[in-house]
């Protein structure tokens, strides 16, 4: 079943001397349970695609479909709450809330939405990513990559369609950052997760189980 | 989508209440920021109302009664029409059942004792009489009857001559006494006794107290009572006056219309004061906000949270803000106020300064400012792209320029760093532009109110009004007649030593003579019960007079025959406001009538033409240096041919000087001489019964403008500081809206810094960077402050001049330098005490210090 469709998307910035192509006609379609890898060189398009494939941002023209949802006709607001249920997100620089402990993030997107939390489920994601003694630690207490799982956790909470991680390893040493990937992958056939994840690492990229290249805004290989 | 709850109050309760523990910094800083705005605008407005109370109480104590507006001779039925008319607040009876020695014998009903006349009293014992055989008298008028120390229930004996002219003596009980401040040459204090008195004498006189409407005029009240009652006859007048309200807004800042534009001035500063910190302070979590909205914040569960805080912080920068406001206000502010204005006067009896209204319109303002202010910032937050903020930091513009910039050659090395100075402060455009503006219109509204407090200032008032030097004569028509004709009253010898005096830089004579009315004189039938006798006065007026007057007649359309006065054969009946409507309408009837007029004995008679009547107390009426004159007095202008015409010995009513000014402590002491000289020849030795000597008449006196000035030397001082605070509260809000912003905006930066001095930039390179930053900010708040300034003061002085003729312009130069000053040093003092503070963390950390 697919997932997430982006059919001939285009991404342009315009300034007043030319106009940049971030994305020019990039579709893919990404199935459910996979493990998706984008890769490509620095300012390739790689970013721009995980935003708007998340809701993020705005494509210039070209849809995206979220579990045969498509983003762009909603309105700002529904984008916001559909991204909260069916979008996890992990950054490069992790983004926890800093004035929130380790649980208080994990469970947030569940308290957004307002709804009762699964207990079970959230015991079970956090005892998979190994954070048990962790949960009343503040953000700044924890090393990068306790950090990183925090992340994976709160994108977990939501049971969302799909995890979209920019560069997760980007900020960890190469063990810990295996740790990471290792964690993911983990977690993507535990919780039948379908997890697109953006590196420039040729070892992580190799773990996954499909690597789309992007380059010039293009998908060069899929 | 649209079914699904959405039902998230405790989390957004959470994240507000642990963002508002998180950051206490920024809400020191804005709880501060709104305790200062609110206490500065309870303390504004409270010290205004207290310079308004004073000068408001100054002028009734001074007046003996709280009326504007008077009728004399009133009946039952205008006291009842003037009642139903809508723009009357109050009217009440005083009625005068006969008079005593040293007071007049009053009987008040209910409104015009409780309203009119007790608030122009202090230290009021006792109650109003209520039994016939009771009185209640002024502490001055028990002290002329010898009773030093008056008690309640004491019996005191008066003598008092009805309206008839009988003398009678009773014995009163004492149920009262008060003390009163009216100046013994404007009048008689005045003795109250019961309604049940009325009947022990047959004819008395009614005079209604009147208070108007606030924003009704002199003239306009005048106009609007003599349209809507009938007189019972001609001579019968209203004698309006100016609210008390309305001629103190008018003193103080000249007018209703000026004062509301200097408070939503000051307003506004206020406003964007707390505005500019609430702005900064938010932008320093706008990386928190645009990960909650990343992770599926709506922008109105973002709203909720900042309100949330911002709620809190509003209620307790209020309460603290109104509770210090409201300590200055009660028991600060009145001690200044009393002693400054009021010393002799009462001090603040009967006075409220403290008004709950200002501090619940202080706190609801500070309130509703807090409000937008946070629903503006958290709607531009919630309105940025959730990618954007998230990044906000990376996508700072400084990283461009300042890997470019750091390393920086010795040649232009100072330029550059002007530049990088000049990049800081004007690349986020928004701040820049309303710090900017706050703060220059803090000093711009705060150098107005120096050039209008100062122009409208009493010295200003004192120096308009009086020349250096006024030597009068005591001599009246009312009292010349015991004296033979030739006689002169200001002698010619005394005359030219005065004008024999060096350094004298300005003299005017005012010249005249006495004489009779003689024959039928139905043409001055409409003044005849004005009169107090057929002596008058004339006054001689020069080239520069007829001229002023002729002006004025014709920019007031008013019927009055100057040429004819010019011709040498015209006279005009000069009054102060003595004439009822209906009596001015009957002295027009009779232009071109004759009058017929003799010297002292009857030696010589003129006829003279009747050219009109002018009331001396219209407004803008030409400077005219007169002798004596009141209601009862008749006062004639001619010119000079007129003059020789009416063969009368002629009289030096007045010389006023104007000297050098470094001159003026010698001459006076030469003038006291001269005219301590002169008077000797006329001191008597009769005097009172209470040993008082009499002055007399043929004697001159001196009256100095520097003594003037010295007898109003508390009242102008008090002026000076009362201004100097107000101005000084103002500067200091545009300075803390200043402070307030670099402070919060620096802390925001302390990471810039880090990597800046990571990157090569010495901390010495720093701090002139910084200063740098300071000194622009103070140029260009300066040169706003000057070029936005100089137009406002110049409208304002336009407008003011117009309505104050003693307005007197002083270009602030004083003000703008110490405020161009204070704000250089504190433009460049407060980013190197932030710079200090921050280099205590090692580089490490600080460069961490916004990633946690």
């Amino acid at each position: 079943m697919k997932v997430i469709e982006a059919i001939h998307l285009k991404k342009e910035y315009r300034t007043k001397c030319n106009t940049v192509k971030a994305l020019d006609d990039v579709s893919i379609t990404i199935q459910e349970g996979e493990f998706v890898a984008i890769v490509g060189s620095s300012g390739s398009g790689k970013t721009t695609l995980l935003n708007i494939l998340g809701g993020l941002d705005q494509p210039t023209s070209g849809e995206v479909l979220v579990r045969g949802k498509k983003l762009n006709t909603f309105s700002e607001e529904e984008r916001t709450i559909f991204r909260r249920r069916n979008i996890g997100f992990v950054f490069q620089n992790y983004n926890l809330v800093p004035i929130l402990n380790v649980f208080e993030n994990v469970v947030l997107p569940l308290h957004l939405d307002g709804r009762l939390i699964d207990k079970k489920f959230i015991d079970k994601i956090i005892e998979s990513l190994g954070l048990q003694s962790k949960l009343d630690h503040m953000p700044n207490m924890l090393s990068g990559g306790q950090q990183q799982r925090v992340a994976i956790a709160r994108a977990l909470s939501t049971k969302p369609a799909v995890i979209l991680a920019d560069e997760p390893t980007g900020n960890l040493d190469s063990q810990t950052g295996m740790e990471v990937i290792g964690l993911l992958k983990t977690s993507a056939s535990l919780f039948h997760q379908t997890i697109v994840i953006i590196t420039h690492n040729e070892e992580i990229a190799q773990m996954t189980d499909r690597i789309i290249c992007i380059e010039d805004g293009r998908v060069i290989g899929a | 989508m649209r079914n699904v709850k959405n039902n998230n109050k405790e989390i957004i309760k959470k994240l507000a209440d642990k963002s508002f523990k998180l950051n206490k910094t920024r809400n020191y800083i804005l709880i501060g920021t709104i305790v200062f705005t609110i206490t500065t605008i309870i303390c504004i407005f409270s010290l205004t109302i207290g310079r308004l109370e004073a000068n408001r109480l100054l002028y009734v104590r001074n007046a003996g009664t709280t009326a504007y507006t008077t009728l004399e001779r009133a009946t039952q039925e205008q006291y009842q029409a003037i009642k139903q008319l809508p723009y009357i607040k109050q009217v009440g009876k005083s009625i005068k059942i006969a008079g005593a020695k040293n007071f007049d014998c009053i009987v008040l009903d209910h409104t015009a004792w409780e309203d009119m006349q007790k608030p122009a009293y202090t230290d009021i014992h006792g109650d109003y009489p209520i039994k016939t055989d009771e009185t209640m008298l002024s502490v001055r008028s028990l002290e002329d009857l010898g009773i030093l120390d008056p008690a309640i229930g004491m019996t005191v004996s008066i003598q008092m001559q009805d309206l008839n002219g009988s003398v009678i003596t009773k014995e009163f009980t004492l149920s009262g006494f008060y003390t009163e401040y009216v100046d013994d040459m404007i009048g008689l204090p005045s003795g109250y006794f019961s309604w049940g008195a009325l009947n022990d004498f047959q004819d008395v006189e009614m005079t209604l107290l009147i208070k108007q409407n606030d924003t009704i005029s002199r003239e306009r009240i005048e106009e609007m009572l003599y349209q809507d009652v009938a007189m019972i006859d001609d001579t019968q007048r209203f004698i309006g006056g100016n609210t008390i309200t309305q001629e103190q807004i008018y003193k103080l800042v000249g007018g209703y219309d000026i004062a509301a534009v200097l408070v939503v001035l000051i307003l506004c500063v206020a406003f964007l004061l707390i505005y500019n910190i609430l702005r900064i302070s938010s932008s320093k979590d706008i990386r928190q906000y645009g990960l909650l909205k990343v992770l599926g914040a709506t922008k109105k569960q973002l709203k909720q949270i900042l309100v949330r805080q911002a709620i809190k912080i509003a209620v307790i920068g209020c309460g603290i803000g109104a509770f210090l406001g409201s300590i200055v206000s009660i028991f600060i502010i009145p001690g200044i106020i009393a002693k400054m204005y009021l010393n002799g006067y009462g001090g603040l009896e009967n006075c409220k300064i403290f008004s709950p209204f200002i501090v619940i319109f202080a706190v609801v303002f500070g309130l509703i400012i807090v409000y937008i202010g946070v629903i503006s910032v958290a709607g531009k937050i919630a309105g940025l792209a959730p990618i954007r903020t998230i990044n906000a930091f990376e996508e700072n513009k400084w990283y461009r320029y300042s890997n470019r910039k750091l390393t920086l050659g010795k040649k232009r090395y100072s330029f550059r760093l002007l530049n990088m100075a000049w990049r800081n402060i004007t690349k986020r455009k928004t701040q820049f532009f309303i710090i900017v503006t706050s703060v220059t219109m803090g000093m711009i509204v705060s150098i107005t109110s120096v050039v209008i407090l100062r122009g409208t200032n009493t010295v200003n008032e004192i120096e308009y009004e009086n020349p250096d030097f006024q030597i009068m004569t005591n001599m009246t028509a009312n009292t010349v007649s015991a004296y033979q004709e030739e006689s002169t009253f200001f002698g010619l010898e005394l005359k030219n030593q005065i004008c024999e005096i060096s350094d004298i830089e300005h003299l005017s004579i005012t010249a005249g003579g006495y004489g009779m009315l003689r024959g039928q004189e139905d043409t001055l039938d409409f003044y005849s019960d004005n009169k107090g006798s057929d002596s008058f006065v004339v006054q001689i007026l020069n080239e520069q007079n007829e001229e002023n007057l002729e002006q004025f007649i014709k920019a007031n359309t008013l019927q009055v025959d100057i040429d004819k006065v010019r011709e040498g054969s015209g006279i005009i009946l000069l009054h102060y406001h003595a004439l009822s409507k209906i009596q001015e309408d009957k002295a027009i009837q009779n232009i071109g009538q004759p009058i017929t007029i003799s010297n002292m004995d009857g030696g010589t008679t003129t006829e003279m033409t009747f050219s009109g009547v002018m009331d001396f107390t219209l407004p803008d009426f030409p400077d005219l240096k007169t002798t004596w004159n009141s209601s009862n007095i008749v006062y004639f202008l001619v010119s000079e041919k007129g003059f020789d015409k009416m063969r009368l010995t002629k009289q030096i009513f007045r010389m006023d000087l104007d000297v050098a000014c470094e001159s003026e402590p010698l001459i006076k002491q030469t003038l006291e001489h001269l005219i301590a000289q002169y008077n000797k020849k006329y001191v008597r030795d009769t005097q009172t019964s209470l040993g008082i000597a009499v002055n007399d008449l043929r004697t001159v006196f001196l009256t100095s403008k520097s003594d003037i000035l010295e007898s109003k030397k508390s009242s102008i001082e008090a002026n000076a500081v009362v201004m100097g605070s107000f101005s000084c509260i103002l500067i200091f809000m545009g300075i803390v809206n200043y402070i307030s912003a670099m402070i919060t905006g620096l802390t925001i930066r302390k990471k810039e810094f880090a990597v800046m001095e990571s990157m090569g930039l010495t901390k010495k390179q720093l701090r002139q960077m910084l200063i740098m930053e300071g000194c622009l900010y103070s140029f260009v708040i300066s040169l706003q402050t000057i070029f936005w300034g100089n137009i406002v003061w110049y409208m304002f002085v336009k407008i003011i001049k117009n309505r104050i003729n003693y307005f007197t312009f002083h270009y602030p130069t004083i003000p703008i330098i110490i405020s161009a000053a204070l704000l250089l040093i504190i433009c460049t003092m407060i980013p190197l005490i932030i710079e200090r503070r921050s280099h205590k963390d090692n580089l490490t950390d600080r460069l961490k210090l916004y990633t946690d």
